[in-house]
């Protein structure tokens, strides 16, 4: 919502384009059939078509709002979104835009009781998190669409009709030229919370409410504070709810406050309550000087998903698959995940007849990310929103005790967004290989970054720059490759099209196209690797598994299920 | 000073918000007090207790007057 006065689009700061639709091909007869309809142009919608784009796969994206979501929504980027930016060739302006940041503080009544620190090994390329307005993420999302040959974006395009089938799918959609059917093979869904994909298959998410509410404002003003996360409990401003103030580009500060018990939804979103509610905690943080209301809305903390993220060749993902509470930032950064997995496995299924079967993993993999949320995201809401009596009087015991007393501090911890491990997903059926290594990323999680050793003036570069569109093999030696290594990487060049071997150590090794110097052990370290070991990642940067020394069946295996080539 | 982990630290917590609730907001008191007496019987040392009491006093703001007139 915006002043009374000014339009739903009216922004202080940002000019919404309003895009026409184009008259569909199909509505004068062009062949319907087409390999992916993505429904939904929201930030994970873009996102996957951008992914399979990657693949040289097409698609078709259609989004029936003629503009970007108003309103600054999902402001929190987490380091591995930056990762899939990049890899979809949209990260610079997100780099150019955003605010980094890595620590925050919490406040009980006026005193600080936490210090945050996210933590920033020196070998990452992106900050733990970036503040950046939805609709800036939008919008540099949708330039790289509109630079796609690939993708057909349709804006006022909505999905009013769906059969699902187990070889596809027909979307009726209605736009302003008319009314037509569209064939699909996949579709994904990415149309949201309130999911029109999802109602036409009867399919309901399931899971809790909770109580709290909570305002989120945007205002302009003119503030001296570093990009942070500032967390109130029990201020003076609002006392009994809980504050959130984030530093975001152009001078906008993005304020979360609790309503108070009673409260009702239609007083608190009342421009007048808006305006003396943040007023108060603006005068409560030491803000005397003008501020400017930009936009407002409300929210309240759900954990909710779907039994299966699948039905038949329709995918959930994003918002439309699960909806979790604000406080860890996982809604964008969980759904970019999702974008991302579903974008590479379906990419190579239609760009190089991976088998249908690698898509299996794709709701085991993600439901469980979302499921590993809710248990954080439970945690935090709980102290963020007691829910009762009992839970209110032990955090506000927690939040007084750590005025003096270090112990119960870390309780305030928001928990911020952390990649799943995917150690359960039949991707990953050697995770017991772990047990060879003392320290390093296991089996099935996030491949750590690490900064490479300068060769020149180069610009710095990184481990995870060169990861591949399909599996990326990193091998450890000490100047020759072993016989055994050798007849491995050559294997998997036979089976992978897009197959990368990165072989690193502190000696070169000859005639190597992908070498990595390692004079100092870095990236032996992070990896806790010896040489003769290799760990194989997947497209997404996960950990598909890692031995300590060549087995040669488990590896090819392994590499087989990642790429959709089971053993003839 | 224990070396109690932060994860059954979490437990704790949980476990005390969830008794506080099974309790009943008519017993609390009484909940509390029981408690109190088995956590110093089971710690079994007087002048550890004697510190926890103090720093639970710690910070706590006395009866307000205004409630003490009303029931005057």
């Amino acid at each position: 919502m915006r002043p009374a006065g000014r339009g739903p689009l009216d922004s202080l700061y940002f000019t919404y384009p309003l895009f026409e639709a184009d008259r569909a091909p199909e509505l004068d007869g062009s062949d319907n059939r087409h390999p992916v309809v993505i429904v939904g142009a929201g930030p994970i919608g873009m996102t996957a078509a951008l992914v399979l784009a990657g693949y040289g796969v097409r698609s078709i994206l259609i989004d029936r709002k003629n503009t970007f979501n108003d309103g600054s929504r999902a402001t929190c980027i987490a380091r591995p979104s930056m990762h899939i930016f990049e890899r979809i060739g949209a990260v610079k302006p997100f780099i150019e835009k955003a605010l980094g940041w890595r620590y925050g503080r919490s406040y009980y009544r006026s005193d600080q009781i936490f210090r945050l620190e996210m933590p920033h090994p020196d070998g990452e390329k992106y900050l733990p998190m970036y503040n950046l307005q939805q609709q800036y993420a939008e919008k540099f999302l949708h330039d790289a669409v509109a630079a796609s040959p690939l993708i057909d974006m349709r804006w006022q395009t909505e999905i009013t009709g769906l059969t699902s089938r187990a070889d596809g799918a027909t979307l009726d959609l209605a736009s302003p030229h008319g009314s037509y059917p569209i064939e699909a093979e996949y579709v994904l869904a990415a149309d949201g919370a309130r999911s029109a994909v999802r109602s036409m298959l009867r399919l309901r998410l399931a899971g809790e409410n909770y109580e709290g509410k909570y305002v989120i404002a945007d205002v302009r003003m003119e503030h001296d504070f570093p990009t942070e996360r500032r967390a109130f409990f029990e201020p003076a401003s609002n006392p009994g709810g809980t504050v959130l103030i984030h530093k975001q580009p152009e001078n906008i500060w993005r304020i979360d406050y609790q309503l108070r018990e009673g409260e009702s939804e239609e007083e608190a979103l009342r421009e007048e309550t808006i305006r003396a509610r943040v007023g108060a905690i603006l005068a409560d943080i030491g803000h005397d000087e003008p501020w400017e209301l930009e936009w407002w809305s409300i929210y309240s903390a759900n954990t909710l998903l779907l039994d299966d993220y699948r039905q038949d060749r329709i995918f959930f993902i994003g918002d439309s698959a699960h909806i979790v509470p604000i406080f860890g930032v996982r809604g964008l950064n969980n759904g970019l995940a999702d974008a991302h997995n579903i974008g590479w496995k379906l990419g190579l299924i239609l760009s190089s007849g991976a088998d249908e079967s690698l898509l299996d993993s794709y709701s085991p993999e993600r439901r469980g990310a979302t499921l590993d949320v809710f248990e954080n995201a439970t945690k935090s809401t709980r102290f963020m929103t007691p829910p009762t009596r009992g839970w209110r009087l032990a955090r506000d015991a927690a939040l007084s005790l750590s005025l003096r007393h270090d112990f119960p501090r870390g309780l305030a911890n928001p928990r911020q967004m952390q990649p799943y491990t995917y150690s359960e997903s039949p991707l990953t059926p050697y995770a017991s290989r772990d047990e060879a290594f003392a320290a390093g990323p296991t089996s099935g999680s996030a491949a750590p970054n690490a900064k490479l050793a300068q060769t020149s003036s180069d610009k710095p570069s990184y481990l995870l720059d060169h990861v591949g569109l399909g599996i990326t093999a990193l091998v450890f030696c000490d100047g020759q490759l072993s016989k055994d290594q050798h007849a491995v990487l050559e294997k998997l060049s036979d089976l992978d099209p897009h197959f990368k071997a990165l072989i690193t150590g502190p000696t070169e090794v000859p005639a190597s196209p992908h070498w990595l110097h390692d004079p100092d052990g870095t990236i032996a370290r992070i990896y806790g690797a010896e040489a003769g070991a290799l760990y194989l990642l997947r497209p997404d940067f996960h950990i598909a598994g890692r031995w300590s020394t060549i087995e040669a069946q488990e590896i090819l295996h392994t590499a087989r299920l990642c790429l959709g080539r089971p053993a003839a | 000073m224990s070396n109690m982990s932060f994860e059954n630290l979490e437990t704790a917590y949980a476990l005390l918000a969830n008794a506080i609730d099974a309790a009943g907001e008519e017993n609390e008191l009484r909940f509390f007090a029981r408690l109190t007496l088995i956590l110093a019987h089971e710690l079994g040392d007087i002048e550890r207790f004697q510190k926890a009491i103090e720093g639970a006093l710690e910070d706590i703001r006395p009866p307000q007057e205004s409630h003490n007139k009303a029931v005057a």
